[in-house]
């Protein structure tokens, strides 16, 4: 006779299954070690101590202020958080004397900088040195000197501050660069316009045209030797070309009856892309530096305009109204119809290939605010960092994980600035400029 | 191996998931059988010749007369001689007015050694007894079986990897999961927290772990006695105390015995950083977690880049008796580039070298045999920055 099943009876069947499952899982177990899986670690800034590099021989305030630089340009990122001296317990006294791990541990620094400045002449030499302190060991490839002129101190800090950044963060460099960019003055109805060019971090501006007549959208070239952008110095808006070295300028593809906007430079820098208007409809053409042959790329009746190329040169994604409202599109560079990336709700412009080839930046309007977002090459995970009344015309650090863009306030007294943000979205902060800047655009690592 | 331990876990969990429910559950798909009415009623003996005189009258005997005395656990009805044997007695026979006719059936004796609830005594009152109270009488056999049995998940539960045994919910295996498993029933599951090269061997024999199944039913020896044991205790004896019979073959067993000593003559191999197969006690559940909680904490990735945020490393580490770390080996890694795994290596060794500068890694003084060398997966996959 069947007995019905009880508690007690499934309690045992449920405890035979337990054991059943107890012993099959160490035969799924692996054999060796203990096996210890580290659970969620932590994100906050590295704590680094940099002692002020030593004077080794008429270096003056350059040791004090490279140190300085260094500093700055590690903190900025937001990965770092500089120990202050007045918390240092051992001093770094000689570049090659021997160091008191113990001492910086005691404090929690986890990397150590020391470095020496050495002045002869108008010759700078400066030397550097981290140190993992809880490895006891220097960091690969973070031990080096440079050597050149004063004038060129301040690189020689962004380019201390580049190794230590890419050696331990893996990134790659992005310290010694510049930014070119439209300096604003005057009211919000009577803008003055001006090119510029400082260091990323905004020191050293220095003016490439006048104010005489409206300048807009300026480009680096891929060495960073020429500069295009947009001028309205005829009254229409025309591609200009410009040396950095010499300030020599000219007139991309004068047409009559047309307005070319928006160019940039292709990665070998021998081919502009550009948006050309003629009878009203906007289409993207690319013109050759050397021939001077012009090639239209799009055939559209809508908008097509802002074109970046892809960092191989292959793709070229550009923004278009062909729906309707401006969206996002890729074509190869040929030319071609193009296939849209974009899918949110809302209006996406100003795209911008990362030097990376990973991600496209971009501006999206949407519900009356503007951001600064990223998306993948295929329009996938779309990312917004940033949000305000109006953020637009992104551009990328040369490595690929930085942005700066522009930001507007509001109002009828609403200033343009600087701003830059990391990709992930952390680390937003506006870039020191002498007055309203906008249309930042990034150069490359500088040789 | 990281696979696989992640098999071995998800496997663990699927089995408890399934205890849990089958508890939960089976109430509701095997409903329990009607609670056994206890009724208690007065008894008196009679002799055969009586009761011989009671079957051959037909009428009924007068009420005042004591019923049979009826053995338990005997499903046929009752005495019936004349009618029909009930073919079942689950529906009640009160119809059949010949086996008793008497308005009061036979009463049914309930477990006499059993005292009455008292919430459900009625004692002083004789109540009618329905024959089909046999079929409501209690298993003992089951509940035998079922009580004290508790001691081979327990034995299971310690060597695994999971943090709690938390195998079985009978509270007697729960008090036997609080004693210290001893050193003979660990070697017997094969964890990877313990091993002797004799159990891995051992387990590459038989191709499984062996059977820790009781060859008989334990005894249900006290567990305070248990307890009293000296838990490092490495003789099959100890298993059986605990109620435990490591195996049901003897032959298995002195093999275990005779590879147990081959092991202890082998020379101890050199200390620091030589010995992969821990030889000590396992760590417990908490004991990890404290180990990983306390490096996580120094585990900084604030200036990692993102290809290291996509990476994961296997790094083992080789420490002295003073729980300093003196050896790193990558095992395994994965990620988007060498540099980014290169970078995340560092940081891993970082994160364990400053652990140990600042107030030092949680290892249990007592295992260093075991904690020696270990293994630590830093996976950055998880930590994604917003």
């Amino acid at each position: 006779m069947i007995r019905p099943m009880n508690k007690a009876f499934g309690a045992l069947l449920a405890l035979a299954l337990g054991v059943g499952m107890l012993v099959a899982t160490p035969v799924l177990a692996q054999s060796g070690p203990p096996r210890i899986v580290i659970g969620q670690g932590v994100i906050e800034p590295m704590p680094i101590a940099i002692p002020t590099f030593i004077d080794e021989g008429g270096a003056g305030e350059y040791a004090r202020e490279i140190s300085r630089v260094v500093i700055a340009n590690l903190e900025g990122t937001g990965f770092f958080r500089n120990i202050g001296e007045e918390a240092h317990i051992s001093r770094i006294t000689s570049f090659d004397g021997g160091v008191a791990f113990e001492d910086w541990k005691a404090i929690n620094a986890q990397v150590l900088v020391t470095g020496a400045v050495s002045v002869s002449g108008d010759r700078i030499t400066v030397k550097f040195r981290a140190y993992d302190v809880f490895n006891g060991t220097t960091l690969e490839g973070a031990a080096l000197q440079f050597a050149g002129t004063t004038q060129g101190w301040r690189r020689m800090a962004h380019k201390v501050a580049d190794v230590i950044y890419s050696t331990i963060t893996g990134e790659g460099a992005y310290f010694d660069s510049r930014v070119v960019f439209v300096s604003e003055s005057g009211p919000k109805n009577a803008r003055l316009k001006r090119l510029a060019v400082m260091d990323y971090d905004g020191a050293n501006v220095a003016f490439l045209t006048d104010s005489n007549s409206i300048v807009l959208a300026p480009r680096f070239s891929p060495t960073g030797d020429r500069i295009l952008y947009t001028s309205y110095e005829t009254g229409f808006p025309r591609i200009t070309l410009m040396d950095v070295a010499t300030l020599r300028r000219q007139t991309l593809d004068e047409q009559p009856g047309t307005m070319t906007f928006a160019p940039r430079f292709s990665p070998d820098g021998g081919t502009v892309v550009f948006s050309l208007e003629r009878g009203g409809n906007t289409d993207i053409y690319s013109l050759s530096l050397s021939s001077g042959q012009l090639t239209q790329l799009t055939n559209a009746p809508s908008i097509e305009t802002a074109p970046s190329y892809s960092p191989d040169g292959s793709q070229i994604v550009f923004e278009s109204d062909r729906t309707g409202s401006p969206q996002i599109y890729v074509m190869p560079a040929s030319g071609g119809e193009g296939s849209r990336i974009s899918a949110g709700e809302g209006r996406y412009g100003t795209p911008v290939w990362s030097p990376r080839g990973d991600y496209i930046a971009f501006t999206k309007q949407n519900a009356g605010r503007f951001h600064i977002g990223v998306m993948r090459t295929d329009g996938s995970e779309e990312r917004l960092l940033t949000a305000s009344f109006l953020d637009e015309g992104p551009t990328w650090a040369p490595n690929g994980r930085v942005l700066m863009f522009t930001r507007e306030t509001a109002g009828a007294d609403g200033q343009t600035s600087l701003w830059s943000v990391d990709i992930t979205g952390r680390n937003l902060k506006q870039i020191p400029t002498n007055g309203p800047a906008s249309d930042p655009a990034w150069s490359p690592l500088l040789p | 191996m990281e696979t696989r331990f992640h098999t071995g876990t998800v496997v663990s969990a699927i089995g408890h998931l399934g205890l849990v429910l089958w508890v939960m559950v089976g109430d509701w798909l095997f409903a329990d059988a009607p609670p056994d009415e206890v009724i208690v009623t007065s008894v008196s003996m009679i002799s055969s010749e009586e009761f011989a005189a009671l079957q051959a009258g037909a009428t009924p005997t007068p009420v005042e007369e004591p019923a049979p005395v009826r053995p338990q656990a005997r499903p046929e009805p009752v005495a019936e001689p004349p009618p029909e044997p009930e073919p079942e007695p689950l529906p009640e026979p009160l119809p059949e007015p010949e086996p008793l006719p008497e308005p009061e059936p036979e009463p049914e004796p309930e477990p006499v050694v059993a005292p009455p609830p008292s919430d459900v005594v009625q004692a002083e009152e004789e109540q009618t007894i329905q024959s089909e109270s046999t079929e409501i009488q209690p298993t003992p056999e089951a509940e035998d079986i079922v009580a004290p049995d508790p001691v081979q998940p327990e034995t299971e539960a310690e060597t695994s990897d999971a943090p709690e045994p938390a195998v079985s919910e009978d509270p007697a295996a729960e008090e036997v999961i609080q004693q210290e498993p001893t050193e003979a029933t660990v070697p017997e599951d094969t964890g990877d927290i313990t091993q002797t090269e004799a159990n891995v061997e051992q387990d590459a024999e038989t191709g499984m772990t062996t059977s820790i199944r009781p060859r008989t039913r334990p005894q249900p020896a006290p567990e305070t006695e248990v307890a009293a044991e000296e838990p490092p205790a490495e003789a099959p004896a100890e298993s059986a105390e605990l109620n435990v019979q490591p195996v049901d073959d003897t032959a298995t067993q002195d093999a275990i015995e005779a590879l147990l000593g081959e092991a202890a003559d082998v020379p101890v191999e050199e200390a620091s950083g030589g010995q992969d197969l821990p030889q000590g006690p396992p760590l417990t559940g908490g004991e990890m977690g404290d180990i990983s909680s306390a490096i996580a904490r120094r585990w900084n990735l604030g200036a990692a880049s993102t290809d290291v945020l996509s990476s994961m490393v296997v790094i083992r580490v080789s420490f002295d008796e003073g729980g300093r770390p003196v050896d790193f080996e990558l095992l395994e890694s994965s990620g988007p580039s060498q540099a980014a795994i290169d970078n995340l290596y560092s940081i891993a060794r970082r994160a364990v070298n400053r652990t140990h500068s600042e107030g030092g890694i949680p290892l249990p003084p007592d295992k260093f045999d075991t904690w020696r060398v270990l293994d630590f997966v830093f996976d950055a996959n998880g930590m994604r920055v917003r």
